[in-house]
């Protein structure tokens, strides 16, 4: 126990030892942002590109159509930046902040439901065809989420957050919104009832799915080696 | 504080490319504050050790992580208290602990507040501080943080960092006047 206090154990300094091949520094948050908004925007319009812009486009106008979705992934990288920032020790942002983008996030979703159902509120499909919409919104936005939530995960692997299910729930809805201003570009249907059945529980769902993964991230980096 | 961590940057660059001898004297810098910090986070107890090899172990397996923007003390502290805070048994213990606040040893006593009683009684007294309040007080009096690192470390804004820190000052300053009262 009278160890010198500035040398390292030997146990320790043989497991430093093992494993030192040079590594590269992570960006800073800013800098992730940066590389995820492209990523971000790719996803939005491939989604829109492999299903087809909805066909009343013309009459939501290019603000409802184009602007929402815009606002939609800027948000989503927003959430990404913070918790890029969330995950540097040191560099938290404070929680109130954080609590409230998260709260917001789903303020501005159901905000924006909204005002495209009131541009284009016409449904012309039938009860059966609305159904099977609502699930083809909700698996496959929840799927494509899934996909963008495992690139974020992979992104943030090194660092280690005080909190991962705040960490993971940031980018795990970051992502969820970000799916979903593509998803929206392309489905037809804006009632109330589509947006909470489909693509409400397409982001809920990604945001838990950011959380699992980023829980066991952070049990891999607490497992001893 | 600068010119420190100008040099810690060097070596965390340096490790980052595989120096052992670069770790070796970041350890050197930097373990026996953390290690205090720590025993200050789990009131004392001998865990503290457990998570200050945990937190060299983690900045080994976060090494990618840091950046060299990050000023390299905050950014190891901020880890270390992520250490603390992740680790399940060390908060348990803690918990466990935290009735028996009196018995303090080897937690720092503010150069600041040296004047206002003797080692004991200021510890005594830093005892009686809420975690929050004891926490901003000794980053900033103890370990030299400004108030932006330590609302980083914390996730509060600065505001709040230096109304903990004013408020622990604030409350030390009239415990130890009762203290004294009450022997004298």
């Amino acid at each position: 126990m009278t160890q010198d206090q500035t040398q390292p154990s030997a146990a320790l300094l043989s497991r430093i030892s093992a494993d030192l091949r040079p590594v590269t520094a992570s960006p800073v948050p800013s800098r992730v942002a940066l590389r995820v908004a492209p990523v971000a925007v790719v996803t939005a319009l491939a989604i829109l590109f492999s299903i087809g812009l909805r066909r009343d486009a013309t009459t939501l106008g290019p603000l409802v159509t184009w602007g929402a979705s815009l606002v939609m992934v800027t948000l989503g990288v927003l959430l990404v930046w913070i918790a890029a920032r969330e995950n540097t020790p040191a560099h938290r942002l404070p929680t109130p902040w954080v609590n409230s983008a998260l709260a917001a996030t789903w303020l501005i979703l159901i905000a924006i439901a909204g005002w495209t159902f009131a541009a284009s509120p016409k449904v012309f499909w039938s009860d059966v065809a609305l159904s099977r919409a609502g699930i083809v919104c909700a698996a496959g936005g929840t799927l494509a989420g899934a996909v963008l939530v495992a690139a974020f995960a992979t992104a943030f692997r090194d660092a280690l957050a005080a909190r991962p299910s705040l960490t993971g729930a940031l980018y795990g809805s970051g992502a969820g919104i970000v799916v979903n201003a593509g998803w929206r570009l392309a489905c037809p249907i804006s009632t109330p009832w589509h947006f909470f059945a489909a693509h409400g529980p397409a982001v809920a769902a990604t945001t838990l799915l950011g959380v699992v993964a980023a829980n066991v991230i952070a049990k891999r980096s607490r497992r001893v080696e | 504080m600068g010119e420190k961590d100008d040099e810690l940057r060097a070596l965390m660059l340096a490790y980052q490319g595989g120096s052992r001898e670069a770790f070796q004297e970041i350890y050197a810098a930097l373990a026996p504050e953390l290690r205090r910090y720590l025993r200050h986070l789990v009131m004392g107890a001998d865990v503290a050790d457990d998570l200050l090899q945990e937190t060299f172990l983690q900045m080994h397996r976060s090494r990618r992580a840091y950046n060299p923007a990050y000023a390299v003390r905050p950014w190891a502290f901020g880890l270390a208290r992520n250490v603390f805070l992740m680790n399940q048994r060390a908060t348990r213990r803690f918990m466990a602990l935290h009735d028996a606040r009196a018995d303090l040893p080897e937690i720092a006593v503010p150069a600041d507040v040296e004047r206002l009683g003797s080692a004991d009684e200021i510890r005594q007294c830093l005892a009686g501080l809420t975690s929050e309040q004891a926490e901003a007080f000794l980053l900033h009096h103890e370990w030299g943080f400004t108030f932006d690192e330590i609302a980083g470390m914390l996730g509060v804004t600065a505001v709040a960092a230096r109304a903990r820190a004013s408020r622990g000052m604030a409350d030390l300053r009239s415990a130890l006047i009762g203290l004294r009262g009450v022997r004298a």
